[in-house]
């Protein structure tokens, strides 16, 4: 097994450039996830690491061993690609037993080494089956049979899930990271959901503009997002932002947004006044404001029931960013319990928000300001 | 509670008149194809097929029906024969090496590299060649005293050939230019053939650690083999069609070393003056390519991966 380290590693396509001076290094047997927008390098990042595509400057290491001009054939990895990239033509068989027919390996070998991993994907029946007659999900799984059959040392996986249906996905989501669990292989893989890159990684790492943002456990980055983009980014519903005028009060600071204000001790003064700004973006996650008593005026635009809970939308009393808009005002978004009594639309509320569940952000530079 | 029978017929009645319309707006449509296919192929095919029963005067007319004569006659021919013979060797050097030069040179175009469009443009321009053209190009190519080849033999220390007048080296040049010809349209196919194939197989199959030779052999072959069987088929059909490069060059000699069937053809019709004789080698060469050609899907179909 092995890890793997990027180390200033850029790409550039003629004037875009697709990542930037990427520093990263990847432990053996990690589960790391790539996450970001479309377009942000992540995919990029990836093809690197199999060699399909060449660094323009930096160097990749894996194992130890600097790779960067090492074709991909000799970097000891195995690929799963979004369209699963299966030879149409060949059964499931063929196809799981190509990467092994490749290395001239006999073929009793190789299909004894099929027959295991067919067998430990669930694929015993389907081994004479072409790709055309399998479903997404049973296409996924030879893929995935494909790429475990020759045991590299580390399996790239680009979107695999992404063309699989809502309820198989969440159960291929579950089996991927048990086969992590039980290959302990380094597993790197790219998504834009976030709901997977939080559900299936060791740690994730956020890329945007290929830039990466922040990387880290995925609770930490739920809970500590570096900056506004990764706040905004992780998260379902996102994290709602609101910019807020900062005003000293004797033991603190006041954080004014429309006609009401938070007040922070002066932990947070401090911190904010050394940043020497006088407007702050605050992040709060919708599951932590509160309807009821708070110091937040609004107004509840609509209300959307998930069953299991509800999501209201709300219109803060006092802002006008968008005059002659249907709705001028800052937005939020309240994640509320489905037993909890739901608001009707248009109805007048209090919002609050416990302090330890507020994050601040410098709104020129995004970066995150801590107490 | 008896009015649904009515009911029931009443719609029967209408669709029934739904029917025929479709049916009626269907060959109205197709009416414009069946005019101009019946005058230009369906007629003249028919009118050979007759004529081949018949002997007649050197214009085709004063028949006197003579069953299936002709048609005997033409297949126990000598010179039937040895035309015959003579296209199948044709055949042969001309179909397979067209298709994998046509190949090659399609697979070399796909490169994404720096001006690639103008070799595209190149490779694909014989196309709108005359075979005329190509001819006039051979001739002056081919020449022994003035043709580029025969300057080369000559610059390494070679006899010059007499390429289009010796017997043993009439049907390679004539199979030259038809080759050359072919190129076009081939190298235009299979290149189409080729931007259809997924690039992430290949990235699969280099990072499963295929060889480029195992590429093309496990991926790229299967994946264009309906192409590969199109260009094998019409290149087949083509070459028993034959006639201006031979017309042009060397008029079916030396010593009938190039007498092609359509060129027997022609001789028999309009050098001969038998038009029901030459007719009735039309229509034997007719079946000689249906049977040719459905032997090559019996055969071929088999390996071909049309996608499911």
């Amino acid at each position: 097994m092995a890890g793997v380290s990027f180390n200033g590693t850029s790409k550039h396509f003629d004037d875009v450039v697709a990542l930037d001076q990427l520093d990263l290094e990847i432990p053996d047997g990690e589960f790391l996830v790539l996450v970001g927008p479309s377009g942000c390098g992540k995919s990029t990042a990836l093809r690197i690491i199999a060699g399909l595509e060449e660094a323009t400057e930096g160097t990749l290491h894996i194992g130890g061993v600097d790779v960067t001009d090492v074709e991909p054939q000799h970097r000891d990895l195995a690929m799963v690609f979004q369209s699963y990239a299966l030879y149409p033509h060949k059964t499931v068989r063929q196809n799981i037993e190509f990467p092994l027919k490749s290395r001239k390996v006999p073929p009793a070998d190789r299909r004894a080494e099929a027959e295991t991993a067919a067998t430990m994907l669930g694929l015993g029946e389907l081994m004479d089956r072409r790709p055309g007659q399998l479903s997404g999900g049973q296409r996924q799984r030879v893929a995935l049979a494909r790429a475990l059959v020759r045991r590299p040392e580390v399996f790239l996986m680009d979107e695999p899930l992404s063309n699989l249906d809502a309820k198989t996905r969440v159960q291929t989501r579950a089996e991927l990271s048990e086969l992590h669990a039980t290959l302990g292989a380094t597993f790197i893989y790219v998504t834009h959901d976030q709901v997977e890159a939080m559900t299936m990684g060791t740690r994730i790492a956020v890329l945007d503009q290929g830039r990466l943002q922040q990387v880290g456990a995925p609770d930490d980055v739920y809970d500590r997002p570096a900056n506004l983009f990764v706040a905004g980014f992780i998260g379902s519903p996102p994290m709602n932002i609101v910019e807020a005028a900062v005003e000293r009060i004797d033991g603190g600071i006041r954080l004014a947004i429309g006609t009401g204000a938070f007040d922070l001790p002066e932990s947070w003064g401090a911190a904010v006044s050394a940043t020497g700004i006088e407007r702050v973006a605050i992040g709060i996650r919708p599951e932590h404001l509160r309807i009821g008593d708070g110091p937040i005026d609004g107004v509840v635009r609509t209300v959307e029931s998930l069953g299991h809970e509800r999501h209201i939308v709300c219109e803060l009393a006092g802002t006008d960013h968008r005059p002659g808009d249907l709705v001028p005002g800052d937005l939020v978004i309240v994640r509320q319990s489905a037993d909890d009594p739901a608001p009707r639309m248009g109805e007048a509320i209090h919002l609050g928000a416990e302090a330890r569940h507020l994050h601040l952000f410098d709104p020129d530079s995004g970066e995150r300001i801590d107490p | 509670m008896n009015r649904r029978p009515v009911n029931d017929r009443a719609r029967t009645r209408t669709r029934t008149r739904r029917r025929w319309r479709e049916r009626g707006l269907a060959f109205t449509l197709l009416l414009p194809s069946l005019l101009v296919f019946g005058v230009f192929v369906f007629y003249p095919f028919a009118r050979t097929f007759w004529l081949g029963f018949f002997e007649t005067d050197p214009f085709g007319g004063r028949r006197t029906f003579v069953g299936l004569d002709q048609y005997t006659d033409t297949l126990t021919s000598s010179s039937f024969r040895n035309s015959l013979w003579v296209t199948l060797k044709f055949t042969l050097l001309t179909v397979p090496t067209g298709l994998a030069l046509g190949l090659g040179l399609a697979i070399l175009a796909h490169q994404k590299l720096r001006g690639m469009g103008f070799y595209r443009t190149v490779f694909s321009s014989t196309v709108a060649t005359s075979v005329a053209v190509a001819s006039l190009m051979f001739i002056s190519l081919l020449s022994p005293s003035v043709g580029l080849i025969n300057q080369a033999i000559r610059w390494f220390g070679g006899e010059p050939i007499f390429f289009l007048q010796s017997p043993g080296w009439a049907l390679v040049a004539i199979s030259a230019v038809t080759v050359w010809q072919n190129l076009g349209i081939i190298f235009i196919v299979t290149s189409a053939g080729l931007q259809s194939l997924p690039d992430d197989l290949y990235e699969s199959a280099r990072l499963d650690g295929a060889s480029a030779w195992s590429r093309f052999v496990d991926i790229t072959v299967p994946l264009l083999s309906p192409t590969l069987l199109f260009g094998f088929v019409v290149l087949t059909i083509t070459s028993f069609q034959t006639f201006g490069q031979v017309d042009l060059l060397t008029n079916g000699g030396p010593l009938e070393a190039t007498n092609l069937i359509v060129f027997s053809i022609f001789e028999t019709a309009f050098r001969d003056f038998n038009p029901g004789s030459a007719a009735a080698q039309a229509v034997v060469l007719f079946f000689i390519v249906l049977v040719l050609t459905a032997v090559q899907f019996k055969i071929l179909e088999r390996r071909v991966f049309y996608g499911r």
